[in-house]
């Protein structure tokens, strides 16, 4: 069953067309890669599919969890994050000037049931939220390694800890389908490894539907089971990872961009 | 690659995550603050009924905190939620003028006193309801000169409005004092209603709200795409920071026992903003620290209204020179300087980096 379903997809900026005629699909649980040069249009689909740019045409049909269909294309972000998309960003935006904990409990803010003057007045509502918000924040954080930095400023986390800071909040959301845009940049070998590993860890256990983009071919083909491929903005190729080494199309966008 | 294999031990995944520690239980901490606000509150009193401050001192610190009560409106619009709001003033002024005007057309009882007082905060706040969501739509440097703008066009509206209602550059006056020094529950009033103000911001800084807010100031996008409602949330604090710029006015209205236009012009919500940035933006306490110093400042500098502005020009600059950010600014100097280690117990132990 595919949670997200788009079609002849389009972004123009000016005179220049970043993503043209895009199809593709996304199965639920699906974990899926999207790979191409430097300015294929990559985090261009991302900011379409989540709401940060509204396409030039085409549609983007995501099908909820109870199997209702939503038309997300030009959709604000806020409303998409409510659709259950969430993502992180190629060069990080953390709230920098908060805490970890902080940036985690911001993603869950759309789930708070109390109102701002249930939380001016404290009322029972604003605790028994409360409470449940820093155990489920506990816990995500755990899961990603960070439990002792709760307190510290994000800022203050090593780069590789901002990647999965990231990722963490993106779950904290609720979401059931995340975008990670190049979530192994700027890491070392083991630190890949160990985020690859991170990243199945969590689709098993909050039941993700897994978007990534990543330059890392090792990281992409021993973790994605289904790999589009984009170039000028437009799709290439798309299969699994062994059809994808193998693919002429694929090999000459690569070796064009080298040369 | 094999990322399939399951690690022995997965911390978090496979076994169980450690509770946070306990902090005080709410109670506790609202048993604290109810005693520290009693006890300030007693000395205040107390120094004020035997004479100890006297007349013209208490005076200063009237005018102190109203100046917290206004300040503390802005941070949360500018400091918490990044909103540059140059207009401050204007949303004063209709607190100011609402509740002289009921005042004077009602018996000026205790009763319509404090209804003026509330009616003009909840008109300052449904006016800062109507222009946020046009306003907040602007970034940046348009949003301060929008609402530059709008303090000037609330002050001039008042200035050209018919004499007999608003006085216009004349001003409001014969309401008598209710706030001021020389009205025997004056520092009540003020007092309390900066207690007020206080407890309402720092809960909705601590609430999902506000911290929201703080997300918003610190990444438009990133908040956004996170589930956060822009619009919703800078309006919220907007409509929630002009509800007590309207209630310091209220105050101001009975403080001075005269309003005038010019009292809520351009500079005044300058002086609003240095108290913010002084004490840090963002940061509660500092906005408490600085309206006091401010206050002391102004209190040596009366005679010398010029030179006061030169050296709330030269503060600003230094200001943005060494971008303190939430530190407040005297400790950001203190720790320029290296001066001794005082450990102030309100300065958050936060380094900035940019
Ligand atoms: N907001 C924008 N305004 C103008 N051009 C943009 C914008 N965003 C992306 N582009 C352009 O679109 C093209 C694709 O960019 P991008 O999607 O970031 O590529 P990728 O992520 O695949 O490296 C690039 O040529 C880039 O310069
Ligand atoms: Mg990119």
């Amino acid at each position: 069953m595919a949670v997200l379903d788009v079609k002849n997809l389009s972004k123009s900026f000016g005179g220049l067309k970043a993503v043209s005629d895009v199809n593709l699909y996304v199965k639920k649980g699906e974990l899926l890669g999207l790979i191409g040069p430097n300015g294929a249009g990559k985090t261009t689909i991302f900011n379409l599919l989540t709401g940060v740019y509204v396409p030039t045409s085409g549609t983007i049909e995501l099908t909820g969890s109870r199997g209702e269909r939503a038309e997300i294309g030009g959709m604000k972000p806020y409303l998409t994050a409510r659709h259950g998309i969430s993502r992180t960003f190629q060069n990080i935006r953390l709230f920098k000037n908060m805490t970890v904990l902080d940036n985690i409990l911001v993603a869950m803010h759309q789930n708070a049931r109390y109102t701002l003057l249930e939380a001016i007045f404290r009322l029972p509502r604003y605790y028994s939220q409360e409470t449940r918000f820093a155990e489920t924040a506990a816990h995500i954080l755990a899961l990603v390694g960070l439990d002792q930095k709760a307190g510290e400023l994000a800022s203050n986390l090593p780069y590789g800890e901002q990647r999965k800071l990231e990722i963490a909040r993106a779950i904290a959301t609720g979401a059931n389908v995340i975008f990670l845009d190049e979530p192994a940049a700027g890491m070392n070998p083991s630190e890949t490894d160990e985020l690859a590993s991170l990243i199945v860890n969590l689709k098993d256990e909050y039941d993700l539907t897994i978007i990534l983009i990543e330059h890392d071919m090792k990281f992409v083909m021993g973790l994605c089971e289904r790999i589009y491929v984009l170039d000028f903005g437009t799709i290439i190729a798309e299969g699994s990872p062994d059809e994808i080494k193998h693919n002429k199309r694929v090999i000459q966008a690569y070796l064009g961009e080298e040369a | 690659m094999d990322t399939k294999k399951k690690n022995s031990k997965r911390p978090g995944f496979d076994t169980p995550v450690e509770k946070p520690a306990k902090k005080l239980a709410p109670w506790q901490s609202g048993l604290i603050g109810l005693g520290i606000v009693a006890g300030v509150y007693l000395i205040l009193r107390i120094l004020i009924s035997t004479g100890v401050i006297g007349a013209y001192y208490q005076g200063i610190l009237h005018g102190i905190f109203i100046d917290i009560i206004a300040a503390l409106g802005l941070n949360l619009i500018t400091g918490i939620t990044g909103q540059f709001s140059l207009g401050h003033a204007g949303f004063m002024a209709i607190g100011a003028y609402t509740s002289a005007y009921v005042v004077l057309h009602t018996s000026g009882s205790m009763v319509s006193i404090l209804g003026g007082i509330l009616l003009g905060a909840v008109l300052a706040g449904v006016l800062g309801l109507l222009v946020g969501i046009p306003t907040l739509r602007l970034k940046g440097d348009y949003l301060a000169i929008a609402t530059l703008g709008l303090g000037e066009i609330i002050r001039i509206f008042i200035q050209n409005t018919d004499q007999q209602v608003l006085g216009g550059s004349a001003g409001l006056t014969g309401y008598g004092v209710y706030a001021a020094a020389t009205s025997p529950a004056g520092f009540e009033l003020v007092f309390f209603g900066a207690v007020i103000t206080f407890v309402v911001i720092r809960n909705m800084v601590k609430s999902s709200h506000g911290r929201a807010c703080i997300a918003v100031r610190e990444d438009e996008i990133a908040s956004e795409s996170m589930g956060v409602n822009l619009t919703k949330v800078k309006i919220s604090a907007f409509v929630v920071g002009t509800f007590f710029a309207g209630l310091a006015g209220g105050l101001y209205t009975g403080y001075t026992g005269i309003i005038q236009p010019k009292s809520f012009d351009f500079m005044q919500s300058i002086e609003f903003l240095m108290i913010v940035v002084l004490g840090g933006l963002g940061n509660i306490w500092g906005t408490l620290i600085a309206a006091a110093a401010l206050g002391v400042l102004n209190m040596f500098l009366q005679s010398f209204a010029e030179i006061r502005m030169i050296i709330y020009a030269l503060l600003l600059v230094i200001i943005m020179l060494i971008k303190a950010g939430e530190t407040p600014f005297f400790v950001k100097l203190r720790g320029l300087f290296k001066w001794s280690k005082w450990n102030l117990p309100f300065v958050h132990r936060k380094t900035e980096v940019e």
